[in-house]
Parts: structure tokens; C-alpha cells; sequence
């Protein structure tokens, strides 16, 4: 489902992802860890087509971003680490907006709508402009605008933050479901007890050099996460 | 720390003309262009001060009411820095993006209060700066001048923005206490800011009427203005007799309004930041979904942004607002209208009526640049419009559709009117209606494309990218200069060979041409510039 081939981008002379390749298939969930700066949200721009690279090359369902980014959007979803909304819309005038970009059609929107509120409990303040929307309301309404148009792939960036236990578990219900169905996850987490349990997949970043990549059980062995984590770092820092 | 919040806040408010995206330092050219629009802008508002004062100094003095020659000056600067604050000082001290993060941190809001109104009064001074001088210079040159009167001018001049700082933060404050919890709220503040800038243009169109009445009737008015302005009063007597009890006295207006303002708003600061009005909760009540197609949806979701803004709308599509009601103003009083048109008309080499009300139309026309901050008002919520799967050219179609939707429409709306009030035939409807609906599209692309050259997304307030961007100062600015500049052509020369009807027919096309070249520019190259924003 996505396919990552070498990408490299610089800010200046400074290699903010440095030759990471990475595949994900269909059904899988991967989860991205890295240290804060490491390049993380830096690929995931890039494999949403929001920020050019260098070299490389990635593919979503086989299409080049670059070639043909509109098709490749069209199969995403894309949350950031802190969606700004355009506070001047209510929920539901965004999401219908979201909708209309996608080309959802009116049956299917209200159906899903309807069902994402409900399940994050958000239906009550859909007529709400955004602007009164605390951290976590607005975070429920980023994935439910993700999910209206029933992506191939999500890619999200820290999706767990700001949201209450109930969200949480959903968004993990949700990913594993829409994977169940063919879709794929690829995201960010700094909560890797999260990432131990949720993920198939996991690639480690550091300074913009992947430094374990592959299945979990694979990548973990008999340690933990957490431990082989750290293990990365002190090693990529005695080095 | 004050002046470290001052600095940063004095820096955000810099940061777009000066630095480019990436935080590094703007080359030359970008200075260079930033200095040249500021100089241009000032020339053009000294110069036209300097002629008013210039035709007010001798009567006046003549009159033995030198003192009304000052107070006017005063009234003018007050005026101005109200007007131009009271966004700025809504945006700036009560709603700005990072209120809670300073809020948050060990410092005191009375400095988070201070630092922000002395950002506004540095702005205040450059509007008082360019006033001063225009009245100043006539005053000395034509030896009216003391030495005693040029010391209290300065200290008066001084202390003046203080007490157009203190009207403007009350009246900011009460705006948003009325407005917090009204449903209709941006409707509210339009209708009301409506009324000041409506009320103040009102003044300043019939300021000529004013200054003969002033002349015909001067101790009348004086008496009434004695007693009516007394900070303005004080402040024409101060300097013309050079009378210390009179400067005394200003002072006082000044300084103690704006210190009770200061002292209020700082005691309560924190309070007022963080008060929660309350505003009703709306119900959602589902209604049956409709879709749309991606460029109405794009269109749709820039209109709400627009009209969510009372701000936006004032600064950014004044000439509609101008257009709709003189339109009306003109069915109503058509009369009066063509009368005056008809006085005019002889002076003018008797130009044809709908050439001249096209022409009129095409100024206030510029005044429209909604398209010049539309990209840049997408601020942190960019990652919205570049993660979609929407074409580039169908992002900028929407930001030049809501231009249209804002000027194209009431510009039409004007045109029917002024058809009906002065058209003669078909060539008068047809320069009416057609001649400022190619300017229209030439400000609209061009607007937009100099937004992608000059982007501010790094904001704080909206208020910095609508009134104070670099690419919005362009836009309007270029527009008027640029019409300016065609007129000069018309009146200079080509009004030995030509009608005015056929001249502006001559712009029609090379707006026409300007704006599909512009047109061709974003749809190959802006949108390559807008997605590697």
C-alpha cells in the first residue's frame, strides 16, 4: 500500500530523513518511533504530498506521489500532530466540506457522520463552531474527517494525543478494523507501549536514518519495545 | 521584559514584510520594496494634509482663531488612530493567539498588557508622525510659529495618540463584551464599526463645508467646539497662544484617561482574557446532507472565513460595502445626484456621466483586495489545502471566486444603479457595466498572485496579515497608484484625442489582458508556488 524507496530530504545542508525506505503492505498497521526531531513528521509530509523531497521515491497503491500526487490523496487520510481546523466553520460545515472535496456522496456522508459522531460522542456539538472546540474535540473531529471518505491508507502523526481513554480506544478499534478490510496505518507514536501492542510493523527513526525496521516480533525479539528502543539510541549514540 | 515582549510583538508584526518563510533574513529587494511602499503611502497622505492645512493657516490665523487650526490637527490624528487601532487593539490585547501561552508563563499581565499597547502606540505615533508634520511645517514656514507654541506642540502631540489609545480600548473592550454574547455577533460588529468609519468619512467628505462655515461663523463655532471638545480645545489654545495653563490642561485629558484605562484594564487583565461569556450552545438538529462539487465546497469554506470576520470584511472589501450603499443612496437621491453631476460635468470638459461614474466606480473598486490575503489567512490551517486532493488551480479559483463574490457582485449591483440614474444609451450601460468588471478580475488575479510572492502564515492575530501585510499594502495600494497614474495619463494627454468613455474602454482592454495573463501565471505557475509553501 505504501512504498517508500530511498527519500532524502534537506533543509539546507542539515539531512532531515537520510535514504529511508520502508513498504507497507495491505492490513498492515506501522507504527513510526523516533526522538523528537529524529524526521519523523518530516516523512509523513512528504508521503501525504505536502512537503517535496530530494531524492527518492514514494508510492501510494502503486501511484508516485510525485507523478500523481492528486490520486495518491485521494486514497489517504492525513492527521497532523496538532490539527488546526479552520475555526470559523462548525463541525459539521467542515465535514461536509471534507466530504465535498472528496466527493462523498450525500447518503454515504450522512451515514458515516453519523456514525463517527456517535461513536466519539461529538454528535451534540456538531453545530458548534470550531473555534469553542477543546484540544480533543477538534482532535475526534480530525478523525472523523479522516474516515469519511473510507481511506486506503491513514497516516497520522501522534494520533493519540489529546484524546480521552473512550477516543483512544476507539481510534485503535477503528485502525485495526479498517486493516481488517484491507486499508493500512502508518503512524507516529512516542507511546511505544502502545506501538508494541497495536503495530505489525514498526520503523525506528533516528536522525533521519531508519535504524530497525520490520515486523515487530521481529524487531523486538525477546526484549521489549521500550528496551530495544533505547538500546537503538545509546548504540546509534556510541557510534 | 517589556521591551522583550515589545520587541517579540514589534517583531511579529515585522516578521512578513521583513523575513522570508523560512525564518531567514529577506534580502534587498524585499527591504528596499517595504521602504518604497511606506514612503509612497506617507508622501501621498503628507501631501494631501499639507494642501489642507496650507488652505486653513492664514484664514484662520487671520480670524484670531489660530487655535481651531490645532484642534482640527488634533481631531484628524485623534480620528485616524481610533479608526485605524480599534481592530488592531481587539486583535492585539483582547484575542490574540498567545494569550494562554504568556499567560501561562511567570510573567506579570499587566506586562503582557503593556508590551502589546506599546506595539499599538509605536503605530499610533507614525500615523501622528506623518499628521504632525503636514501642519507643522505650514505653521512654521508661514511664521505663525513661537517658540514657546513649537515646545507645547510637541509635548501635545506627544500625548495625543494616549488618548486615542485609551478611546480605542474602551471601545474595543465594550464591542466584544456586547457582541460575546450575541448569536449574530459578526453581523453586530459590522453594523457597528460600519457606523464609525461611516461617521468618520461622513466627516471627513465634509470637511470643505465645515471649513467655510468654520470662516462665515467662526466665533459661533468656536463656542460650541469650546464647549462640546474641550481635550481639543485645550489642545488648538495650548499651542497657537502658547498658554501653559492650556497645555496643563490637555495633559491632564490625555494622560488621565489613558492612565484609568491602563490601570483598569491591568488590574483585570488576566480576568478578562480568560472569561468565559457563555455564549449560547447551538443544537446540532441533522438536516439532509447536500454535496457539492470540490470548487463550490473550496468557493463555500473562503466565504464563511470572509464573512465570519467583521475585520476581513471592513478592510478587505470596504469598496463593496462603499458600493452597496452609495448605490442605494443613489436610487434614492438620484436627483440630487445628477444635479451635482450636472455642476460638475462643464468643469470636467463636459465628460460623458457614465464614463465619469465608471471611472469613480474603478477607485472604489481598488479599494476591494480580499484576494491579497487569502492565502496568507489560511495561516496554520495551510496543511488543510495541501493535504487535500484538490488540484492547486481549484484552490486558487476559489480564493479568486470569493473575490468576486465580494466585489464583482455588488460592483454590478452599482452599476445597474448608476445606469439607471445616468445611462443614455447602450454604450453608457455597456461602460458601466463592463469597464470596472475587467478591472475587477485584473485586482482579483493580481491580488492573488502577489499573495503568492508575499505570503504572511505565520500570524498571530488575522489583523497583521488584512492590515498591515505586505501583500494586501501592495494590492490596494498599487491599485490606487496605478489608477492614479492612468487618470494623470487621461487628464495630461489623452484628453486632446480621445473621450473618457473611449479611454476607459482602451484600460477595459489592457485589464482585460492583465488579468488573463495573471490568470495563465497562477493556473501553470501559482499553484507549483502554493503547494511548496
Amino acid at each position: 500500500m505504501l512504498t517508500i524507496e530511498h527519500l532524502t530530504k534537506r533543509y539546507g545542508d542539515k539531512r532531515a530523513v537520510d535514504d529511508l525506505s520502508l513498504h507497507i503492505a495491505r492490513g498492515e498497521i506501522c507504527g513510526f518511533i523516533g526522538h523528537n526531531g529524529a524526521g519523523k513528521t518530516t516523512t509523513i509530509k512528504a508521503v501525504c504530498g505536502i512537503l517535496g523531497f530530494d531524492s527518492g521515491e514514494i508510492y501510494i497503491d502503486g501511484k508516485s506521489v510525485n507523478r500523481e500526487p492528486l490520486a495518491c490523496k485521494r486514497r489517504i487520510a492525513y492527521i497532523p500532530d496538532n490539527p488546526d481546523l479552520y475555526d470559523f466553520l462548525s463541525g459539521i460545515k467542515y465535514l461536509n466540506f471534507i466530504a465535498d472535496v472528496y466527493g462523498v456522496t450525500a447518503a454515504e456522508r450522512a451515514e458515516r457522520i453519523r456514525a463517527y459522531a456517535a461513536m466519539f460522542e461529538l454528535t451534540g456539538d456538531l453545530a458548534q463552531p470550531i473555534a469553542a472546540y477543546s484540544h480533543g474535540m477538534k482532535q475526534k473531529l480530525a478523525l472523523i474527517s479522516a474516515l469519511i471518505h473510507e481511506p486506503e491508507l491513514m497516516i497520522f502523526d501522534e494520533p493519540f494525543v489529546g484524546l480521552d481513554p473512550k477516543a483512544a480506544r476507539i481510534i485503535k478499534d477503528i485502525m485495526r478494523e479498517r486493516c481488517a478490510r484491507g486499508a493500512a496505518v502508518f503512524f507516529s507514536t512516542h507511546v511505544l507501549e502502545v506501538a508494541e501492542k497495536l503495530c505489525d510493523k514498526v520503523a525506528i527513526i533516528k536522525d533521519g536514518r531508519l535504524v530497525a525496521y520490520g515486523d515487530m516480533d521481529k524487531v523486538r525479539g525477546d526484549s521489549s519495545l521500550e528496551t530495544v528502543f533505547f538500546e537503538l539510541e545509546e548504540g546509534a549514540a556510541h557510534d | 521584559m517589556i521591551r522583550k515582549l515589545f520587541v517579540l510583538n514589534l517583531k511579529a508584526l515585522l516578521s512578513g514584510s521583513l523575513k522570508s518563510r523560512s525564518g531567514g533574513k529577506s534580502g534587498g529587494g524585499k527591504l528596499a520594496l517595504v521602504v518604497a511602499v511606506g514612503a509612497v503611502l506617507a508622501a501621498m497622505v503628507f501631501g494631501m494634509l499639507m494642501v489642507f492645512f496650507w488652505s486653513m493657516l492664514a484664514p484662520f490665523f487671520a480670524a484670531g482663531i489660530g487655535w481651531l487650526y490645532f484642534a482640527l490637527l488634533a481631531l484628524i490624528v485623534f480620528g485616524l488612530n481610533v479608526v485605524s487601532t480599534i481592530f488592531s487593539a481587539s486583535a492585539l490585547i483582547f484575542g490574540a493567539k498567545d494569550n494562554d501561552l504568556l499567560l501561562a508563563m511567570p510573567i506579570k499581565p499587566s506586562v503582557i498588557l503593556i508590551s502589546r499597547l506599546l506595539v499599538l502606540l509605536a503605530s499610533e505615533y507614525l500615523f501622528a508622525l506623518v499628521v504632525a508634520l503636514a501642519a507643522f511645517i505650514p505653521w512654521v514656514v508661514g511664521g505663525y510659529a513661537t517658540a514657546a507654541g513649537v515646545v507645547y506642540f510637541f509635548i501635545d502631540i506627544v500625548l495625543l495618540p494616549l488618548l486615542a489609545l485609551a478611546i480605542s480600548l474602551l471601545l474595543a473592550w465594550l464591542l466584544g463584551l456586547i457582541t460575546s454574547r450575541l448569536r449574530r455577533k459578526n453581523l453586530v460588529t459590522l453594523v457597528i464599526s460600519l457606523g464609525f468609519l461611516f461617521a468618520y468619512f461622513y466627516f471627513c467628505f465634509n470637511m470643505q463645508r465645515y471649513m467655510q462655515e468654520l470662516v462665515m461663523r467662526g466665533e459661533e463655532i468656536a463656542a460650541a467646539f469650546r464647549t462640546a471638545m474641550p481635550p481639543f480645545y485645550a489642545f488648538g489654545r495650548g499651542i497657537a497662544d502658547a498658554g501653559l495653563g492650556d497645555v496643563l490642561h490637555f495633559i491632564l485629558w490625555a494622560a488621565v484617561p489613558f492612565a484609568v484605562t491602563v490601570f483598569l484594564l491591568s488590574a483585570n487583565y488576566r480576568k478578562i482574557l480568560t472569561a468565559n461569556r457563555g455564549a449560547a450552545k447551538i443544537a446540532y438538529k441533522e438536516r439532509e446532507a447536500k454535496s457539492r462539487s470540490m470548487l463550490a465546497a473550496l468557493t463555500r469554506k473562503e466565504m464563511a472565513h470572509y464573512l465570519s470576520r467583521p475585520m476581513i470584511i471592513l478592510n478587505c472589501s470596504f469598496g463593496a460595502l462603499v458600493m452597496i450603499i452609495g448605490a442605494a443612496a443613489l436610487l434614492v437621491k438620484s436627483d440630487e445626484v445628477l444635479s451635482s453631476l450636472a455642476a460638475v460635468l462643464p468643469a470636467l470638459g463636459g465628460v460623458n456621466a457614465a464614463a465619469l461614474c465608471a471611472a469613480m466606480l474603478l477607485f472604489i473598486i481598488s479599494c476591494n483586495n480580499l484576494s491579497a490575503s487569502l492565502i496568507s489567512l489560511e495561516g496554520n490551517n495551510l496543511w488543510i489545502a495541501q493535504s487535500l486532493p484538490a488540484p492547486g488551480p481549484a484552490i486558487l479559483m476559489s480564493k479568486i471566486c470569493a473575490h468576486l463574490l465580494v466585489t464583482a457582485l455588488p460592483c454590478l449591483f452599482a452599476s445597474v444603479c448608476v445606469g439607471i440614474a445616468v445611462a443614455q444609451n447602450l454604450a453608457d450601460w455597456l461602460t458601466v457595466l463592463i469597464v470596472p468588471q475587467t478591472f475587477i478580475a485584473l485586482t482579483a488575479a493580481g491580488g492573488l498572485a502577489i499573495n503568492l510572492h508575499f505570503p504572511k502564515l505565520d500570524w498571530t492575530n488575522e489583523a497583521r496579515v488584512v492590515k498591515q501585510g505586505l501583500s494586501a499594502t501592495i494590492a490596494f495600494f498599487g491599485a490606487a497608484l496605478a489608477l492614479i497614474v492612468l487618470g494623470l495619463l487621461y487628464g495630461l494627454i489623452f484628453r486632446n484625442f480621445i473621450s473618457l468613455a473611449a479611454y476607459l474602454w482602451l484600460c477595459a482592454v489592457i485589464f482585460a489582458a492583465g488579468a488573463a495573463l495573471t490568470f495563465l501565471w497562477l493556473i501553470r505557475n501559482g499553484s507549483r508556488r502554493f503547494a511548496g509553501l
